[in-house]
């Protein structure tokens, strides 16, 4: 197990700097990037002297961002400053550093997150076993048919769609924004609902597995009733496989986060992340780049050890590896 | 069936084209669902390669006389901010979601065959070095890569297609990888090629049945996939560029006059619906028919 988790962090750090390593190059590629700037501090400088004044200024720039430096050295800076949370200015919020930019928006796009992973697992099992232990009944049918259409469209269309209705028809609730609880629902909601898609179709497969299983039968035979079987049997050996299908959602849920937030207008990461692709914020691109896969990364090995330790046949399957 | 009993050749292919694709055929066709899907995606490809034919107006022909116009008899879905024809743009802009959705599709299609079967067939150390790419490419936030490329590359549907198609890839790969494992170690090929069996005809008439289902399955959940990140990528505000429309471009124009013309937000959103449960329809389908437990 210890074994396994050293291989996984050293796996997770060479994936970090490939993911830096292309993030870098990339950036260095794109027109008018900063990492090009030379050539325009070189003009400024030109300009500056023949004007007879001091060329403070592109001194600076040059400084600030390496350019007198080769490659390996600024891709040294851009990653070293990202370990010690040293971040640049980006080119939009000359006034706070990325990571207090950070500091300030990742609490929101984490907790959309979160909150809408909570809801989707709660209303799934709910749903789930409402379906599985009426099989074939119209509960049944209509929850699979729901989650057909939430496996099927993403979370900006039944953002589009809960807004129109709980918005625009009903009035009910807020559609854009962020300035109490209430803001929250309508986006939690269009992030759950896809996830609820898998998620409850296959809560309600396997309880129906185990509902069909030899166990169960023993436990109707003692005279158990239906629920009884359901929720106190069947229910514990259905959790775990559940638990294995949530895990994959978690990288798609921190993208989901980006369409919702600009969908909703809500302050958050991604919300900064695309505006600084739109207008071109390289500092700011590069480092929030590099803390979404770092996110991404961590929860996938955060998942895959909950796994291993709600199931000994994982852990010993790993430990033979 | 008297007839052919004194046909061993004709019989023996009757029976292997039954007892593969014909059956899976027959029970796909079984399935109305799956059935209405394929019927529906038919209707939309048509529709969006006819698009130029069969749309009222130009795209981008605006009337700033009849803008926000409700549908009437002589634009059938309304107009927008512009005085454009929401119809004749819900068709083009089914028709940049086909490009994107199929067109990035060939190159996952094709990047993954041919990295998936090499390393599945050679094995050992090159399989080794393959899949930890795959691995770190799958460990890429693929969405946020796709925006970069974007950025880089500009915001015309060739850069939108390189940009989804760059990480997804990948998932491909895997399936073929594994298909071309479970196939080498069953066996059947080995007694094929010792009965004589030249290797095209292994490839042929063993490899590809017997590798088709798993892989047309993450075909038919890999083009909606795509159409979805090319429409979040116009969600996003770094789509394909106006005027060429859209569906997402669309979806988020509709969004910003929500409460006063909530037409303009119904009509590409429900297209947009529709077509992905069409994908997902016949995807559920063909893994039924070939029953593969993969998922996407």
């Amino acid at each position: 197990m210890f074994k396994y988790l050293i291989r996984r962090v050293l796996y997770i750090i060479v994936a970090f700097f490939v993911v830096s390593l292309v993030t870098f190059f990339l950036m260095k590629a794109a027109p008018g990037s900063f990492l090009q700037l030379n050539q325009y501090v070189g003009n400024i400088a030109a300009a500056a002297t023949s004007m007879g004044l001091d060329n403070v200024v592109a001194q600076e720039l040059a400084q600030e961002y390496h350019l007198h430096d080769p490659w390996y050295v600024q891709y040294w800076y851009y990653v070293w400053h990202f370990i010690t949370f040293h971040m640049g200015y980006s080119f939009e919020f000359p006034n706070t550093d990325t990571m207090t930019l950070i500091r300030q928006t990742f609490p929101l796009s984490l907790g959309l997150a979160v909150t809408s992973i909570a809801v989707a697992m709660v209303l799934s099992i709910v749903f789930g076993t409402l379906a599985a232990v009426r099989e074939n009944s119209w509960i049944d049918g209509s929850t699979m048919f729901v989650a057909m259409i939430g496996t099927a469209v993403p979370s900006y269309v039944v953002a589009v769609f809960l807004m129109l209705v709980f918005g625009v028809w009903f009035h009910l609730l807020p559609v854009l924004g962020y300035q109490g609880p209430q803001y929250f629902i309508l986006p939690v909601l269009s992030l759950a609902i896809p996830m609820m898609g898998s998620m409850s179709r296959y809560m309600r497969n396997s309880l129906i597995e185990s509902l069909h299983s030899e166990y169960i039968i023993t436990v109707f035979a003692k005279g158990g009733s239906l629920w009884q079987a359901a929720f106190g049997h069947a229910m514990r050996n259905s959790l775990l496989p559940f638990v294995t299908v949530v895990g994959p959602h978690l990288a798609a849920l921190m993208m989901g986060t980006v369409f919702i937030e600009q969908l909703f207008g809500l302050p958050g990461l991604a919300h900064v992340f695309t505006d600084a692709a739109s207008t071109r914020d390289y500092p700011l691109i590069m480092d929030s780049t590099l803390l979404y896969s770092l996110v991404i990364m961590v929860m996938n090995l955060i998942v895959d050890l909950i796994y291993g330790v709600l199931d000994p046949r994982i852990r010993r399957s790993r430990y033979v590896q | 069936m008297a007839v052919e009993i004194g046909r061993p050749d004709s019989l023996s292919r009757a029976m292997w084209r039954r007892s593969i694709l014909r059956m899976r055929w027959h029970r796909f066709s079984r399935n109305p669902l799956a059935l209405a899907g394929l019927a529906v995606i038919a209707v939309l490809v048509l529709l969006a390669i006819l698009a130029p034919l069969i749309a009222p107006y130009p795209y981008f022909k605006s009337d700033f006389s009849a803008t926000y116009q409700a549908p009437s008899l002589q634009h059938w879905l309304g107009t927008d901010s512009l005085g454009r024809d929401v119809l004749s743009r819900v068709l083009w802009g089914l028709r940049s979601a086909c490009i994107v959705g199929f067109g990035a599709e060939a190159v996952e299609l094709t990047l993954g065959v041919l990295l998936g079967a090499v390393a599945g067939y050679m094995g050992g150390f090159v399989d080794n070095v393959l899949m930890r790419v795959v691995d770190i490419v799958y460990a890429f936030p693929s969405f946020l890569f796709s925006i970069i490329l974007v950025v880089l590359l500009g915001h015309n549907i060739w850069a939108v297609l390189i940009a989804v198609s760059a990480t997804s890839w990948v998932g491909m790969a895997r399936v073929v990888r594994s298909q071309v494992l479970t196939i080498r170690q069953s066996g059947y090929i080995e007694s094929a090629l010792a009965m004589g069996a030249g290797w095209w005809r292994a490839i042929r008439r063993y490899v590809i049945p017997n590798s088709l289902g798993p892989i047309l399955v993450a075909v038919t959940f890999g083009i909606p996939a795509n159409m979805m990140t090319e429409a979040g990528l116009s969600v996003v505000g770094l789509g394909i560029e106006p005027p060429t429309p859209d569906l997402g471009q669309m979806i988020i124009e509709g969004q910003s006059s929500l409460f006063s013309y909530p037409y303009l937000l119904l009509a590409p959103a429900l297209v947009f619906a529709v077509a992905l449960l069409a994908f997902t329809f016949v995807g559920d389908g063909l893994r039924d028919a070939f029953d593969t437990k993969q998922r996407r």
